[in-house]
């Protein structure tokens, strides 16, 4: 499957399904392919990108580990595996400043990237894309928020079973 | 600016007097009496609501066992979550001191994207800039949660393969990987 394919690809998906076919032909012209090695560092937290801006990352293929590791002592790690068709980036790309999780390509990866630069200039010359661009990121956001919520109120609430923890852990 | 124009202030910021006008047009305003439940937790919902005046609870929990989480005073709002994407409530609210609250629903969101596109980025911006920084507050949090609980070494797979299990399921529409 090539990049053009996989990002046809994504027409398919909810997070893409208020865009109309003139609106998300558009879409893939604004996007640039991007591909990284197995292994590969994609963005560090707290290292801005290269051109000093953000960038929305749309997973075409493979899968991106997205982490962030809060102390060197304790290094709790908070990893999420994003595959085909997820969105990264988010909260950089929505309040501004550097990446605020480290994400790395699992296997070969290409994503489809938005800078926001690129999103910047479409609010002018675009408004109905940078709409429907807008709309995904604020639904995906609300979904993660959602989904994060729900793990502190288990967290809060239900805490985790001692006999569950494995050897590592230390109390 | 009048009473509703107030209330929205924090989700209106950057939009024209016209958008503004025609946004109004779309809400349908409520008043409330103390003790009016307006969202349920647990039961689909698709409309955030924008306070003007009074209070309301946000509460946890099954009915014998609510816990109030946060008061909603003018100019904030509950349910941006579900206005966006419709699903279940995460929580209760009902109104504490009877209020007026405008209701936007996520029929008004998309029919405001279709006739002010350029509108609707100010506005899809507002709301992701506050959903990002609850967010980001809140992945800390249940990270602090964890560091608390549990006093990890460095992680290695195995590690990571029980974080992400402990961590509970994938966000909807997202999946683990295998």
């Amino acid at each position: 499957m090539t990049g053009l394919d996989e990002l046809d690809a994504l027409r398919g998906r909810e997070m893409f399904q208020h865009f109309d076919d003139a609106t998300f032909a558009r879409f893939k012209e604004a996007v640039s392919l991007v591909e990284h090695a197995d292994g590969e560092i994609i963005h560090s937290v707290g290292v801005p990108l290269a051109d000093g801006g953000q960038a929305l990352m749309i997973v075409l293929s493979g899968t991106v580990r997205i982490s962030t590791e809060v102390d060197t002592k304790t290094q709790v790690p908070v990893a999420r595996m994003m595959k085909a068709g997820e969105l990264a980036g988010l909260v950089s790309f929505a309040r501004g400043g550097a990446p605020t999780a480290d994400s790395r390509a699992v296997g070969d990866v290409r994503l489809a990237v938005l800078t926001r630069k690129k999103y910047d200039e479409l609010k002018q010359s675009d408004a109905v894309l940078a709409a429907a661009v807008g709309l995904t990121i604020a639904k995906q956001l609300a979904r993660d928020l959602r989904a994060c919520n729900r793990r502190l109120a288990n967290a809060l609430y239900k805490g985790i079973n001692r006999d569950d923890l494995p050897s590592f852990v230390r109390r | 600016m009048d009473e509703g124009e107030q209330a929205l202030a924090g989700l209106i910021g950057g939009l024209s007097e016209r958008e503004v006008r025609d946004l109004m047009f779309l809400l349908c305003v409520y008043d409330l009496k103390h003790n009016e439940e307006i969202i349920t937790e647990g039961k689909h919902t698709e409309s955030m609501f924008i306070m003007a005046s009074g209070s309301l609870s946000v509460l946890v929990g099954r009915e014998d066992k609510q816990v109030e989480v946060a008061k909603v005073e003018p100019g904030g709002w509950v349910g941006d979550v579900t206005m966006l994407d419709p699903g279940p409530a995460s929580a209760t609210v009902r109104v504490f001191v009877k209020a007026k609250v405008y209701e936007f629903t996520h029929k008004a969101l998309l029919d405001f994207v279709r006739d002010h596109p350029s509108g609707a980025v100010v506005l899809l911006e507002n709301l992701s800039r506050k959903i990002a920084g609850d967010l980001q507050r809140t992945s800390d949090a249940v990270i602090r949660k964890d560091q608390w609980k549990l006093k990890l070494t460095a992680p290695d797979a195995e590690q990571d393969d029980w974080v992400r299990r402990a961590m509970g399921p994938a966000p909807e529409g997202r999946e683990e990987a295998s």
